[in-house]
């Protein structure tokens, strides 16, 4: 029975390097892989704007990274709308997710060393979390 | 490519042992070499005080107390790798190591990357967590390591059985 992976991206290095560690890693033929975006409300550019823009960015995202993915087949292509890290684990309960591949930090950084989406992931998520670091040595 | 190491970092709880069925179901059939390392360590005063009963006025850091500290840490170390090598029935362990520091993290941080580690697996929390509290042990890896870390364990909030959750297993 194969691996339910989820990936949650926002399109940053820092995602696009777990792809690529999955890819590298996970054996192609044990493992089927969900693309997670997470649009984060952002009611300053008004209703219209935000809802068309945020879809494009997402469609532009997800197709991004799922690119990265050479070997591997992409069950699902999913955009949710909510506060990432809840959205993200709210998902993998839901929908059996056997593991969550994601970068240490995106666009927004906590301090110096994880971001808040991975740190929320890291805190509250039953389901095993492999962090993946940006910059390898 | 050659076989990926993978490094188990296990303190013989429940959380730990969770991990090591995880990686035995998971990495079953894969090309993997599987090194499990524990930590002994002698964190604070309090452990010294709190094995040996001594009070604060005493001569704690002595040596004699302290290195009974020590080679007791070392022996809860080593039945932790036994423990944890128990559990696994489709790999097989490569190395089982004791490591001695006073600073988990980094010790096994450090381990996984002097021995050109792939990835690190670690329970969520170990014995020493309290209640809700995230295991700080394996958030500090996470901020530590160079390399993947994957973090396996259940949210205690979430789990009904979880009345011990000061220590478990």
């Amino acid at each position: 029975m194969a691996l339910s992976v989820l990936l949650p991206t926002d399109g940053s290095p820092s995602a696009l390097h777990a792809a690529d560690w999955l890819n590298d890693t996970a054996n192609p033929d044990k493992v089927e892989v969900t693309l997670m975006y997470v649009i984060a409300p952002r009611m300053e550019l008004g209703m219209e704007r935000f809802f068309t823009d945020a879809r494009l960015d997402s469609l532009r995202i997800l197709e991004e990274t799922e690119s990265r993915l050479t070997r591997h087949r992409t069950l699902h292509k999913v955009t949710a709308l909510g506060m990432p890290a809840e959205e993200i684990i709210r998902y993998a309960i839901d929908h059996d997710i056997g593991a969550i591949v994601m970068g240490r930090r995106g666009d927004v950084k906590v301090g110096h060393w994880i971001g808040s989406v991975s740190f929320g992931v890291f805190q509250r998520c039953p389901v095993p979390v492999t962090i993946i670091e940006p910059d390898p040595e | 490519m050659g076989a990926r190491y993978v490094v188990l970092a296990t303190d013989g709880s429940v959380n730990a042992l969770k991990a090591a069925a995880w990686v035995d179901e998971h990495l079953a059939g894969c090309h993997v070499r599987l090194g499990l390392v524990s930590v002994a360590g002698v964190s604070s005063f309090d452990d010294a005080r709190l094995a040996h009963g001594i009070t604060f006025n005493e001569d704690w850091a002595n040596s004699r107390v302290l290195e009974e500290a020590w080679s007791h840490a070392r022996q809860r170390a080593e039945q932790a790798l036994h423990q944890t090598a128990q559990v696994f029935q489709h790999l097989t362990v490569d190395s089982a190591t004791v490591l001695e520091s006073t600073g988990p993290a980094a010790a096994i941080v450090h381990f996984a990357r002097d021995h050109h580690a792939d990835a690190i697996v670690v329970g969520r929390r170990g014995h020493t967590s309290i209640g809700a509290l995230l295991g700080s042990v394996s958030f500090a890896i996470v901020q530590q390591s160079p390399i993947p870390v994957t973090i396996v364990g259940s949210y205690p909030i979430w789990d009904d059985t979880a009345t011990h959750i000061v220590k478990e297993g």
